[in-house]
């Protein structure tokens, strides 16, 4: 889950924007990564996706000791690299699929995500409260889904090993994983350990399709589970740091965490009384006999 | 679209310091070597001059990666780093490798691409108060017919305490008279669209200093009888704030409600959205019954593009507009508005001027490219480009846009600006009446919608 978290708060982050001089936007792109190198597939017989995916499982801690969890916080920090800008961050997530994430800085001002399960939503201090909907609700609340190493077969429709790269000088595995709605995004395990080591996707956004590159690393062990405590991650030409400083793992969670805020229900509520009421079909008439 | 740019721009050129909105502002002593006194620069060590040959190739190989253009509109960028690395080299004090790095990017003819020095930081990083920036005479300045122009005074300020008022003449400064240099600096930047933002600007920082200094001021008053007046400078209006390695700025927003129960909303930028956005918002909830709403983002230099769109949300209640679009050299990225639960949909008027910049452009630009506002005032001054701002190996702050904006309309906003539905600049005659003639056309305007 937590490098999904990782990667999941990447994303959400991509709408997130670092004020600048005059007018300036955050996430933009970063092209390409330091490192990477198509290793020729016909070297080595390539293991299949489930077996890369399952054994990430087993190195990360096992199916047993991710059992054991129900939820988590993550405290950390979120930085615009480069630009000085720094934020605090916090991340809420239980079982099955209920998020809220918390990042706070003076230069971006408050935001806050999160998802019932059902709603998901935004509320920013520069764009103000939002709902996502379509793809975007789709892959957050995928990403919301806690512990989903283990439950990649209900979010996947395919998985597959497409072949090798190198990652930071290191051989990796390349598995392509196609979610059950939406685009397909790329993993790379290194191969000695296992890890994911970089993650690709395109995020879909109300202001559009951003690609994004993250790197995970600092693997450290918390409560028996192997956890990226690091993430680079890189998105339309810059970079943002992701660190992870401390999880705590079934924790006892305020009982309105992950309750909708008012602006949000607001915005519910009036979509639900601007949802055109359904028709039901009038019954046919029956033709008349002819005499 | 860059060689489009390059013919709507009519020097395609842009001010040597850079023209990010900021950076205008903080230098605006340096483009007319407004210092009084000169002094003497140390000789760089040698780990300055590798720092430096760092940041240069910092800046060359960034905007060679990372401009929104690959061809950089013709620009033969390898070309002009042959020319300009011997000069660097060359260069024995900071100013003159800071000034080879700024004539770098200045090549460029584009708006926020600047190098802010290194000191300017150090001064920021000051508490409130404590800057060289922090004092104020409370004296808002646009140079209007070559003559720089009190346009307002703030309320309780010291030049509010010793008599100053709209329409008043500023001939003098210090040791500077400021008609000969204002008339070289319009011959120079004649036909440009920041040449207001330029202009008022270089009065502007003559009038700052630390909090305590006094500032020696010439003015001619509404009998066009000289004044003179030793202003000891206060706090400047509105809450210090810092964004990353942006240099620090001011910020302040208003509401009132206008005779003829029409709202008004003023702010000086698009920054720390905590604070701003808040205000903005509670102004808004405050006012969903006015016949009308006026946002003034006069004189204001731009922002977080993020709250432009935040800001939006009040005005627009169908989803899926936007604001204009962002392209980058791999991706585009609309500016979309998001509407608030509630929204307001009576009359807005927006007010502009030539220091409106940047993110004013893209929040005035989009609004009325969607027909949602009415515009008053005069043509904003035509830098609207996303930029980042990050820190060199040297010290210094590099300031550059990342992708070119065009707003709903269709229209690139960079060296074109935002042009009012109704074209109107304050003469003198009105100031000395108290009048704000831009501020009366809007609220007539609304008056008459209903």
């Amino acid at each position: 889950m937590t490098q999904l978290i990782l990667t999941a708060a990447a994303r959400r982050r991509s709408n997130v924007f670092p004020g600048l001089t005059g007018f300036v936007l955050p996430a933009l792109v970063l092209v390409g990564f330091p490192g990477a190198g198509i290793l020729h597939a016909q070297e080595e017989k390539l293991p299949k996706a489930e077996q890369i995916l399952d054994k990430y499982v087993e190195v990360t801690g096992g199916k047993a000791a991710y059992e054991k969890l129900n939820n988590h916080i993550i405290k950390g920090t979120f930085e615009f690299v480069g630009m000085g800008i720094k934020a605090n961050m916090t991340i809420y997530n239980a079982k099955p699929d209920k998020v809220y994430v918390l990042l706070e800085s003076e230069a971006i001002g408050r935001i806050e995500e999160g998802t019932n399960g059902e709603v998901v939503w935004e509320i920013s201090a520069m764009t103000g409260p939002r709902i996502k909907e379509g793809q975007e609700r789709i892959d957050a609340l995928r990403d919301a889904t806690f512990n989903s190493e283990l439950h990649w077969r209900k979010l996947y429709k395919k998985v597959e090993c497409v072949g090798m790269e190198t990652v930071d000088d290191k051989p990796c595995y390349k598995v392509v994983m196609t979610p059950n709605e939406g685009k397909p995004q790329t993993s790379y395990f290194d191969k000695e350990s296992n890890l994911l080591v970089r993650d690709d996707a395109i995020i879909d956004t109300p202001m559009g399709s951003i690609p994004i590159e993250s790197y995970p690393s600092d693997y450290k062990k918390v409560d028996g589970i192997l956890m990226p405590h690091k993430a680079s991650i890189k998105v339309m030409g810059q970079e943002r740091l992701l660190i992870i400083e401390s999880v705590e793992h079934n924790v006892k969670m305020p009982a309105d965490r992950f309750k909708l805020p008012d602006d949000i229900q607001t915005l519910v509520d009036k979509a639900k009384a601007e949802k055109p009421k359904t028709e039901h079909p009038k019954p046919e008439k029956p033709e008349p006999k002819r005499p | 679209m860059t060689s489009e740019s390059a013919k709507r721009n009519k020097t395609n050129r842009r001010p040597l310091c850079g023209a990010g909105m900021a950076v205008v502002c903080l230098l605006g002593p340096v483009l007319v070597g407004g210092c009084a006194t000169v002094q003497k620069e140390p000789l760089l060590t040698d780990e300055q001059r590798q720092l430096n040959l760092e940041s240069f190739d910092y800046v060359w190989t960034t905007i060679h990666d990372k401009h929104w253009d690959p061809e950089l509109g013709g620009l033969d960028w390898q070309a002009v780093h042959d020319e300009l690395q011997p000069r660097l080299e060359e260069a024995t004090v900071m100013s003159e490798s800071r000034a080879v790095m700024a004539g770098m990017v200045a090549r460029l003819g584009k708006s926020h691409f600047a190098i802010v020095p290194a000191k300017l930081y150090k001064d920021l990083e000051q508490p409130a108060g404590e800057g060289i920036q922090d004092g104020a005479t409370g004296i808002d300045v646009r140079v209007i017919d070559g003559h720089a122009l009190v346009t307002s005074v703030q309320q309780d300020s010291p030049a509010a305490d010793l008599g100053v008022r709209p329409g008043w003449r500023i001939v003098r400064i210090g040791e500077d008279d400021l008609d000969p240099k204002l008339a070289d600096l319009g011959q120079e930047f004649d036909g440009e669209t920041y040449k207001d933002l330029i202009l008022s600007r270089v009065v502007d920082t003559r009038l700052r200093g630390r909090v305590g200094d006094t500032v020696l001021v010439r003015f001619l008053d509404g009998e066009d009888q000289e004044v003179d007046l030793d202003i000891t400078l206060a706090q400047r209006r509105g809450r210090k704030v810092r964004i990353g390695h942006l240099p620090g700025m001011y910020v302040w927003i208003e509401s009132r409600r206008l005779d003829g129960d029409i709202g008004y909303i003023a702010f000086s930028g698009f920054f720390d959205p905590n604070y701003v956005m808040g205000a903005f918002n509670e102004a808004m909830k405050s006012f969903m019954d006015v016949d009308g709403i006026v946002i003034d983002v006069r004189g204001n230099p731009g922002g977080i593009g993020a709250m432009a769109m935040g800001m939006a949300g009040w005005f627009i209640a169908e989803k899926e507009h936007r604001l204009g679009t962002m392209y980058t050299r791999d991706n585009e990225l609309k500016i979309v508005v998001f509407p608030r639960a509630v929204t307001y949909d009576g009359p807005v008027a927006l007010l502009i001027d030539g220091l409106s910049g940047s993110c004013s452009e893209i929040f005035a630009g989009g609004l009325k490219d969607l027909g949602r506002v009415r515009v008053f005032g005069s043509r904003t001054a035509g830098a609207a480009l996303p930029s980042t701002f990050e820190k060199l190996p040297n010290g210094d702050g590099f300031q550059y846009a990342f992708a070119n904006y065009v707003s709903q309309g269709g229209e690139e906003l960079e060296g074109v600006g935002v042009i009012p539905h109704v074209e109107l600049v304050p003469t003198r005659e009105a100031l000395l009446q108290g009048k704000d003639p831009v501020l009366e056309a809007a609220v007539d305007w609304i008056r008459d919608q209903q």
